[in-house]
């Protein structure tokens, strides 16, 4: 794929845009994501940024911020196009749009076959705008193409007020949830606990890093359940450079969820402070404030101010431990229980179990397994601790399962991952899970690419079932060996690779046999070096955004049981029955 | 044999059981279209049928063997015939191992109805299960069985007596209802994970997950088996012998 050199400069003097300059545009390539079905070029404002503020990533008003997008060209022939980009600016107060002449970007494009090319764009909003919307026109222009693509995006400004929560303090430390006994998960952001049988008191800390005096609005807002709201504060004249403490109000937990208090374990609940404008009422939709550091006048480390509160019940266990890891190189996991309750909790056993990736036994590694005995008095937490050095790269889990004093039924689970970095990566071309008749098979194009050179590297395949928390007494099917890790089977099940050179790719078919039912994961992993290294599954969504679209790296398998009418059950049944009859009847024949 | 009615009910309640769960099983499955349950996980609800059908055989058939043959008077009778002593308690043994069979016919007939829904792992994991954990576990309670049917003074004594012993072994090995006191008195837990129910449970864990196999536990169980099956020959020889 060719490079196309583009960079273009727009001065902009209305007043409310400060102004929009040194757009680039460098195709980078890659297959068009064949789930699209998109056949004409395309103009995309890819979510994936924008995710963690829900596709509402705001700008930072005074300061240079870089926007995206991406333009596609999904056909076999190259394209000729010309792009307009205009960037409008809401007036403050509602006072509508305003167009800025002249075009933003407007420029020829060549757009090589099967390309997406990203276009970056840099905006500087003034500091009162009430938004910036930036619209794209794509207009064919040559023989091959004289259709015409539309896009547009629009974006909050917010001034350069740097905000974050501080209480309940986020914790430092803990490895991403999964998900939690009581609900909740996926939720890449801070996190903090809080008992969930008070109200709980949030506050935060708010810092001008512009170069003027700024007064505003913050509101703190539940974004799951009900979606409860506290009253909004204003912060007045915020002064250059100072940080102030805001009380953002209390939420009661239990006006979040009626079954709350009736729940188990930890049930987590997002949080975030929103910035309204100075017209925006209660109730109306505001931006999510953004907590950042300026470098050179640009916004950097941009995060939305959100928190996930883990509203502890009687008795919970969380499991303290990095992020990430690295391969061969023991990591420290704490496990943290704590009584908020009322009564003691006295013998409660809590496991953890260290599962590989996928949830599936690895030729180098497998799952391991600790347990602990916790007796705590209301109010008391208890710290239990292990080490641990992964051979398998990829995402583990942390497996957490207790019992509490309330019985022997009220046992929970709650997941958290660990990643440990691999040198491998996998794609499986797979849409959605492949789902198979009892006794059917399928083939999925596998490929993996080494990230680093390999020695006597070797293809193996590993099968687990789906990782989840039933909730029940049993609590997750853990990485398993024996008739669970045979339920399906992978071919081939070793190809030796031989020395692989860093970005050298190798493509397999990988075939897969049902033999009885349920929701599997396939694994291809290298084994190189006595480790094990799986592809690194695609990130979670955060809460309520939508998910990207990248290529798995393990082929789920789901198998579909046969259709078997029910009453069929009971033939055993029948036949005893008509041989206990027999039975009878020979007896009186025969002893009389 | 031709007399016995027991075998036939007890064929019937099994049946009768097992295939209610094989009903919801089958029902479940093919409502939950979207998400199949898992064939192996299925295997462990009819293991814990299995075994209260085994606890349930050793009642009927071990627990009163001798006993019901003394109540009823026949115990004499019997002893009367040229068969040794011996062979009249080895007969008994006989006829609960051919009790246990037809258990584990039953079982592997409902679990081959739930293998056409759910694939043949499922009749697999059942007959591993009767060929080992299961057939261990019902040494030790034909072994015990029948010492304690030697030993008790009635019939109805030895059943209370066994059910008093297995019951409490059942709950404490093959459930977690007694998993936060255990938990607390870890030299009480490792002793309660040799006792049978927890070996068998154990022994089922390493034919459906890859768990190690717990030849230990097995042994031990197998041991009090043995041994309290040969004790109860020991003991119906002298007792009868001292009679006659």
């Amino acid at each position: 794929m060719r490079l196309l050199p583009l960079v273009l400069l727009a001065a902009l003097a209305a007043p409310a845009l400060a102004s929009a300059q040194a757009p680039s545009v460098a195709p980078t390539g890659g297959l068009v994501d064949p789930k699209t079905l998109r056949t004409e070029p395309y103009v995309d404002f890819p979510r994936s940024s924008d995710d963690a503020f829900h596709g509402q990533r705001p700008l930072v008003g005074g300061s240079t911020n870089e926007v995206s997008f991406l333009v596609g060209n999904p056909t076999a022939a190259p394209v000729a196009a010309r792009l307009r980009v205009d960037v409008f600016a809401n007036q403050p107060q509602g006072g509508g749009q305003q167009q800025q002449p002249p075009p933003a970007l407007e420029e020829d494009l060549a757009l090589p076959p099967r390309s997406e090319t990203p276009v970056f764009l840099n905006l500087t909003p003034d500091a009162a705008a009430g938004g910036v919307q930036v619209g794209v026109d794509l207009q064919g222009t040559g023989p091959t193409w004289s259709g015409r693509a539309n896009g547009g995006n629009s974006y909050a400004v917010q001034p350069p007020v740097s905000v974050r929560f501080s209480s309940p303090a986020p914790l430092e430390g803990l490895a991403p949830v999964d998900q939690l006994f009581g609900g909740g998960g996926g939720w890449s952001g801070p996190l903090a606990f809080a008992p969930a049988t008070q109200p709980v008191r949030f506050q935060a800390l708010a810092q001008n890093l512009g170069p003027a005096a700024v007064s505003f609005r913050l509101r703190l807002a539940s974004e799951q359940g009900n979606g409860q709201q506290a009253p909004d504060v204003s912060v007045a004249s915020l002064q250059p450079g100072e940080t102030r403490a805001i009380d953002l109000g209390t939420i009661d937990p239990s006006k979040l969820d009626p079954e709350m208090l009736r729940n188990r374990g930890t049930r987590e609940f997002p949080f975030s402070i929103q910035m309204p404008r100075a017209d925006d009422k209660p109730g109306d939709f505001a931006p999510t404030a953004a907590a950042f550091r300026l470098v050179e006048g640009r916004p950097v480390d941009l995060a939305p101010a959100s928190l996930a509160v883990g509203f502890r019940h009687a008795f919970a266990a969380d499991a303290f431990a990095p992020a990430t890891a690295t391969l061969g190189r023991p990591f420290h996991v704490e496990v943290r229980a704590r009584n908020d309750g009322s009564a003691d909790e006295a013998s409660n056993p809590v496991v953890v179990t260290l599962d590989p990736p996928y949830n599936a036994e690895y030729s180098v590694q497998g799952a391991r397994e600790e347990r602990f005995v916790v007796s705590l008095a209301p109010g008391q937490e208890s710290r239990a601790s292990l080490d641990f050095t992964p051979r398998v790269a990829g995402r583990w889990s942390l497996v957490v399962q207790w019992s509490s004093a309330d019985g022997p039924n009220d046992q929970a689970t709650s997941l958290f991952h660990v990643d440990v970095p691999t040198d491998v990566a996998v794609q499986v071309r797979q849409d959605g899970p492949a789902r198979l008749d009892l006794g059917g098979g399928t083939r999925a194009p596998v490929s993996v690419t080494a990230l680093r050179d390999m020695r006597d590297a070797t293809l193996r395949l590993a099968t687990g079932s789906r990782l989840s928390v039933n909730g029940g007494g049993d609590g997750p099917q853990l990485a398993v060996r024996g008739l669970a890790a045979q339920v399906v089977q992978a071919s081939p099940d070793v190809l030796p690779l031989g020395d692989l050179r860093a970005g050298e790719t190798r493509w397999l078919n990988v075939t897969v046999q049902s033999r009885g039912t349920g929701d599997f994961n396939v694994v291809p992993y290298v084994e190189a070096d006595g480790f094990a290294y799986t592809g690194l599954p695609p990130d979670s969504p955060q809460p309520g955004a939508a998910a990207t679209a990248q290529p798995a790296s393990a082929l789920e398998v789901v198998v579909a049981a046969r259709a078997t009418p029910a009453p069929l059950a009971f033939a055993p049944l029948a036949v005893v029955a008509l041989a206990a009859l027999a039975f009878h009847l020979a007896r009186r024949k025969v002893v009389r | 044999m031709v007399r016995e009615k027991r075998l036939p009910a007890f064929a019937l309640i099994y049946t009768a059981l097992s295939g209610v769960i094989t009903y919801f099983v089958i029902a479940d499955a093919r409502r939950n279209d979207a998400a199949p349950p898992n064939a192996v996980a299925i295997a462990l609800p009819l293991f814990f049928l299995n075994v209260l059908g085994l606890v349930l055989l050793a009642g009927t058939f071990v627990l009163d063997a001798v006993g019901r043959e003394r109540d009823a008077g026949m115990l004499g009778v019997l002893l009367t015939t040229p068969a040794s002593n011996s062979s009249v308690l080895a007969a008994k043994a006989a006829a609960a191992l051919f009790a246990y069979l037809v258990a584990a016919i039953l079982g592997l007939a409902s679990a081959a109805i739930l293998g056409l829904a759910l694939g043949n792992v499922v009749p697999q994991a059942v007959l591993l299960g009767f060929a080992g954990p299961l057939l261990v576990l019902y040494v030790f309670l034909l072994g015990t069985g029948l010492l304690l049917s030697v030993t008790a003074s009635s019939a109805r004594l030895a059943i209370a007596l066994g059910m008093g012993v297995y019951l409490p072994l059942f709950l404490m090995g093959a459930t977690p209802l007694f998993a936060s006191l255990l938990a607390a008195a870890p030299a009480v837990d490792r002793v309660v994970q040799y006792t049978p129910f927890a070996a068998a449970n154990k022994g089922v864990n390493s034919i459906l997950s890859g768990a190690a196999v717990p030849w230990a536990e097995y042994a031990v169980t197998l041991g009090l088996g043995l041994g309290c099956l040969a004790l109860a020959f020991v003991v119906f020889a002298r007792q009868e012998g001292a009679k006659a």
